[in-house]
């Protein structure tokens, strides 16, 4: 695609990184209200109506608080952390199609039947067509897609780890080490989960996968396993509840952020949220069949079509958004040793058997339903193994004593 | 038949024996995480893989040949060849480890012993720049771990494990930085492609850049085989780590080493009529090399009192010997098709690598039986008076020394004969005759310096009186095999040296 | 409208790389950049401007450590457990490195069907080899304890 129209490029950059901002600042002020719902409290209602103005009163007093930068801290990591942050969980945004998507064209077969010449003029006639589709993504067409998005989010730990060890605090540190530990365990059923689904798309491009979906129904329906594992992974991956041991308030302060304050803090807060618009777009999309609708609900054209489907999407985004701010107040937090034994001894496992699954049954070219049947199968047999009265265990149980009665 | 798609599935065919020797690591390994596993049990499974990798070499060649350009892996002759030394070598230092390891970590030992001799097997089998630095990987891998396995209670094991494992990753860097050169030159990584292309490159203007490409390469290979730069490691490991490990990293990268140094310049032996210049400079190369490598190993061996420190330095110097036979090597082209000689320099390092292996281990075998906590074998006075209190050890390592002095009926003689002899039968033609005369001039006064330190051993093992005896370790039965089955090999490759010269012959005759 | 330039592979004609299709991701690069460090600098900057206080004091400039003075510094030494992770987070990302090119081209229509033809089941069980020798690693790590965080 060497077509390249910078207009429409900044155009895009612009529209998705005000969305972005925006849905950062009000998921702040969700979070806020749901907690207080499930508190049995009223929650922020004094800036503007219902309290809606209340992230804008937040980002101002972030920007004119003190900046107090303590003594003992690497200057140049701490003032760079933050941005090192934000920065690349923005950047990771740059492969999501927010809107309608169309496939790029694949390669068009040479043979008997479709001479050199008329490939080439069927190729370019796709390539056309592709280019002249209004995208939603600011990078449409990359072939390592969602592998990008990978890559480049998990960079945010670097910001993670430069903040918490150049402020040069305990507690900070701590947090980091935890945060560095966690991301990159869940890295792995993380990048797992996917190839169950590149094995039947055969690309990493979202549009692509995307596409898939419409065409042989969501893949919610055929890896229900895989869906379970990417969300739990991007929970850990986005420092959420249950997984936030690396700010976990009540025995690390803030966990790495504990001496940030003013803008940086306010960065550093922002990548989270960041991070869990571009995951829940991610689930919209991979298992979900993003901007699609079954019974040609979405068979729209025109304007209109256009509307539907970002709304669908957005719809389907929204979802799980909340989902990660229930989920908040539903699940207490994990001790470190539970939350690195889910990674390495249940998630992990599951993944390789849903990849072998996944593996037999494209080679032996089998029925998809196969797989939703193995799925459950497989979820409920690690939970049944898991939940069950471990005697290992209870043999170690310790045995308390009642004290002895004090005679005087 | 003899199709691409054959000959890379016929790849995998070819490599069924080093599959076999990993996967019963991979049981090993497993195994040693499983309660009650004792070293005996280790031991037996481990000298099991290594015979059903041996008995898999036989069952699983393939009949038809492969095309060579294409393949990554090649069965000839000299793949066999260092394939069943390779075996041999980790039969033998299976039965030598046995006890080394406590019963807890000896499957793990035994492990990374396999894996360690499927990848210098694989050295020899490797025809791909790759396929060769993973081979070379896989032997090195494995000896951190082997170094580091037996126990670690002193600062010089800790001090041993650890520099072998910065030097060896360094030196590691050094090979790729150097194959990336040879695939920059050539635009391919398999070997026999680059042989081809190598000689025709050279003549012209690349000259300086297969330069640079041979220096990293042979700097890279030069910390394996310790030639003299490269070689400050030896002494501190070889006294640090235990002698199991010991053993194994005075021969086994020695093989691999030299091994990947012949199948990489093999095109030397044949490249002379298009590039003369670049010849002469990689001769020169390997010229000063060798010389400097056997004067620095012997002189520093002089000053030695500890035995291992002692056979370190005597490492370096027979790395210096076999160097010989890679200095001589383009000289093989300068002469007629019909002109016989007693060895040509591949040949005599292929036979001196196992003539040298047989006498280390065997002198290694020794020590570490006669050595114990209670009363340390480390030194040429602790050795002291052995005719009297162990008259077996003592006859078994003089039988051993005496190889390396290189005297007559020993192996260690036969060895040095074919290396000093490739360097006098060097054609009249060849360039720089002189020198190659020069060089086993040069060899012969260190095999007399070298004499020296090992008569000093013997003297103080036959003439002086103990004032303690050793007290060995009485399970030593494994020891005791491997050290009569090294003596035989030494005695036996002295007398009669000729089906093992016919053996290298036809090893390299494919090269 | 320039068109891609188009390449012939085994699976037919398909359009080349072209690193047009980053120049959206470098310029976002550029955006983002810009957003992180022109609110640092700004909040930098306000105080110049005098628009925000700077009062630093003594305890400001102290470690926080909910209030005590701290004690001994924070580069201090960690569980080795950690190390123990990241070394087996090396080896199965280099493993899922090595996963993703095959799951793309297994089953796709990005390669030739003859190839398909010849090596399909030979890579299907090369990588259940792979799988399993990733698997025995993975037991091996489990049983000598490096799940555990007691």
């Amino acid at each position: 695609m060497t077509d390249f129209n910078i207009v429409y490029t900044l155009a895009l950059i612009v529209v998705a990184f005000g969305a972005v901002m925006t849905t950062v600042g009000y998921l702040t002020l969700a979070e806020r209200k749901i907690s207080a719902y499930v508190q049995d409290r009223i929650g922020p209602d004094r800036a503007g109506p219902f309290g809606l103005l209340q992230p804008l009163a937040d980002g101002i007093k972030m920007f004119f608080k003190e900046d107090s930068t303590p003594k003992h801290v690497d200057k140049i990591f701490f003032f760079l952390a933050p941005g090192i942050g934000v920065a690349t969980a923005l950047l990771a945004f740059s492969i999501v199609p927010f809107g309608p998507s169309s496939p790029p064209p694949g390669p068009v077969s040479v043979d008997a039947g479709r001479p050199l010449e008329l490939a080439i003029t069927t190729h370019e006639a796709e390539m056309k067509a592709y280019q002249e589709h209004t995208t939603f993504a600011i990078a449409p067409g990359l072939d390592i897609g969602i592998l990008f998005s990978f890559a480049i989010g998990s960079l945010v730990v670097y910001g993670i780890i430069l903040g918490g060890w150049s402020a040069n605090n305990k507690y900070a540190l701590l947090g980091s080490l935890r945060s560095s530990a966690q991301i990159i365990s869940y890295e792995i059923p993380l990048g797992m989960s996917i190839l169950g689904l590149i094995l039947f798309t055969g690309s990493l491009n979202l549009e692509v996968i995307l596409d898939y979906q419409i065409k042989h129904g969501w893949f919610i329906l055929y890896q229900p396993l895989a869906f379970l594992l990417f969300l739990v992974s991007v929970y850990a991956e986005c420092n959420r509840l249950p997984f936030d041991l690396p700010e976990a308030e009540q025995e690390l302060v803030g966990g790495f952020h504990t001496e940030f304050g003013s803008m940086k803090l306010g960065l550093l807060l922002m990548v989270d949220y960041i991070h869990m618009i571009t995951t829940s777009f991610f689930m919209a999309i991979l298992f979900f069949g993003g901007w699609h609708l079954p019974f040609g609900l979405t068979n729209f054209d025109g304007i209109t079509g256009l509307v539907i489907k970002v709304a669908v999407l957005g719809f389907k985004t929204f979802i799980f958004l909340m989902l990660y701010m229930l989920v908040r107040w539903t699940i207490p937090r994990f001790k470190f040793d539970q939350l690195m034994g889910l990674a390495w001894q249940v998630m992990i496992p599951l993944a390789i058997i849903n990849l072998v699954t996944v593996m037999v049954i494209r080679e032996f070219k089998l029925t998809p339903w196969i797989l939703t049947a193995t799925s459950l199968v497989t979820f409920f047999a690690a939970a049944t193994i898991s939940t069950r009265d471990n005697p290992a265990a209870n043999k170690k149980r310790v045995v308390v004593r009642k004290p002895e009665p004090v005679t005087t | 038949m003899n199709s691409l798609e054959h000959t890379l599935q016929q790849a995998f065919q070819l490599a069924v024996p080093e599959v076999a020797l990993v996967g019963v690591a991979c049981v090993l390994f497993l195994l040693g995480t499983a309660r009650g596993v004792n070293r005996h049990l280790a031991g037996f499974i481990a000298l099991g893989g290594l015979a059903i990798a041996a008995i898999s070499h036989f069952t699983a060649l393939p009949r038809v040949p492969g095309i060579e350009t294409v393949t990554p892996l090649l069965g000839d002759k000299f793949a066999m060849f260092v394939r069943m030394a390779a075996f041999a070598t980790g039969a033998a230092l299976v039965l030598f480890a046995w006890n080394e390891c406590d019963d807890r970590r000896s499957s793990d030992y035994m492990a990374c012993l396999l894996i360690a001799t499927a990848g210098s097997s694989l050295v020899g089998t490797a025809n791909d720049l790759i396929f060769l630095f993973l081979a070379l990987e896989l032997v090195s891998i494995p000896t951190y771990v082997m170094l580091y396995l037996p126990g670690l209670q002193s600062k010089k094991g800790q001090e041993a494990v650890v520099k072998y494992f910065m030097l060896s990753v360094m030196s590691s860097a050094m090979l790729l930085f150097g194959f990336s050169y040879i695939y920059g030159l050539t635009g391919t990584t398999n070997l026999a492609a680059i042989q081809e292309i190598l000689p025709r490159l050279v003549a012209g203007s690349e000259s300086t850049t297969a330069i640079i490409a041979i220096v990293f390469v042979t700097a890279g290979l030069g910390f394996r085989i310790t030639a003299f730069p490269f070689h400050f490691y030896a002494p501190d490991v070889y006294e640090g780590g235990p002698t199991g490990t010991v053993a194994f990293l005075a021969f086994v990268p020695k093989v691999s080493g030299f091994a990947a140094l012949l199948k990489l310049f093999a095109f030397l032996g044949s490249a002379h009529a298009v590039a003369n210049e670049f010849v002469k400079q990689a001769m020169m190369l390997f010229w000063i090399l060798s010389a400097i490598t056997m004067t620095a190993g012997n002189v520093m061996g002089l000053l030695q009192n500890n035995l291992k420190r002692m056979l370190a330095y005597s490492g370096v110097a027979n790395a210096g010997y076999m160097l010989i036979g890679l200095a001589v090597m383009p000289t093989q082209a300068y002469r007629g098709i019909d002109e016989a000689v007693v060895a040509t320099g591949p040949e005599a390092i292929m036979f001196y690598l196992l003539a040298y292996g047989a006498m280390t281990i065997g002198t290694l075998t020794v020590i570490s039986h006669l050595h114990s906590p209670n009363r340390p074998v480390e030194t040429v006075d602790d050795v002291a008076g052995l005719r009297e209190t162990h008259p077996y050890s003592a006859a078994l390592l003089g039988i051993f020394l005496l190889s390396m002095i290189g005297l007559p009926l020993t192996a260690g003689f036969a060895g040095k004969f074919l290396l000093f002899m490739s360097a006098l039968a060097a054609p009249a033609a060849a360039p720089m005759r002189d020198l190659f005369v020069a060089l086993a001039v040069i060899g012969a006064v260190n095999a007399a310096i070298g004499a020296y330190y090992y008569l000093r051993v013997i003297n103080a093992m036959f003439l002086r009186t103990s004032l303690s005896a050793p007290t060995p370790r009485r399970t030593a039965g494994p020891l005791w095999v491997t050290a009569i089955i090294c003596a035989v090999f030494t005695v036996a490759f002295g007398v009669y040296p000729l089906p093992m010269i016919n053996l290298s012959r036809a090893a390299v005759g494919g090269l | 409208m320039i068109l891609a330039d188009a390449v012939l592979t085994t699976a037919g004609v398909e359009s080349a790389f072209s690193l047009a299709d980053y120049y959206p991701v470098f310029i976002f690069l550029g955006v983002v950049t810009g957003f992180a460090l022109s609110s640092l600098i700004g909040s930098q900057l306000f105080y110049r401007l005098g628009l925000k206080p700077f009062k630093p004091t003594a305890v400001k400039a102290m470690a926080y450590e909910s209030g005590m003075d701290p004690v001994g510094t924070a580069r201090m030494q960690f569980d080795v457990k950690f190390y123990l992770i990241a070394i087996l987070f090396l080896v199965f990302d280099v493993e899922l490195l090595f996963l993703y090119p095959w799951s793309v081209v297994a089953y796709s229509d990005g390669s030739s069907p003859e190839w398909k033809q010849l090596f399909g089941r030979l890579v299907f069980w090369e990588i259940v080899v792979f799988m399993i020798s990733l698997g025995i690693g993975y037991i091996y790590a489990w049983r000598k304890g490096v799940f555990k965080w007691k």
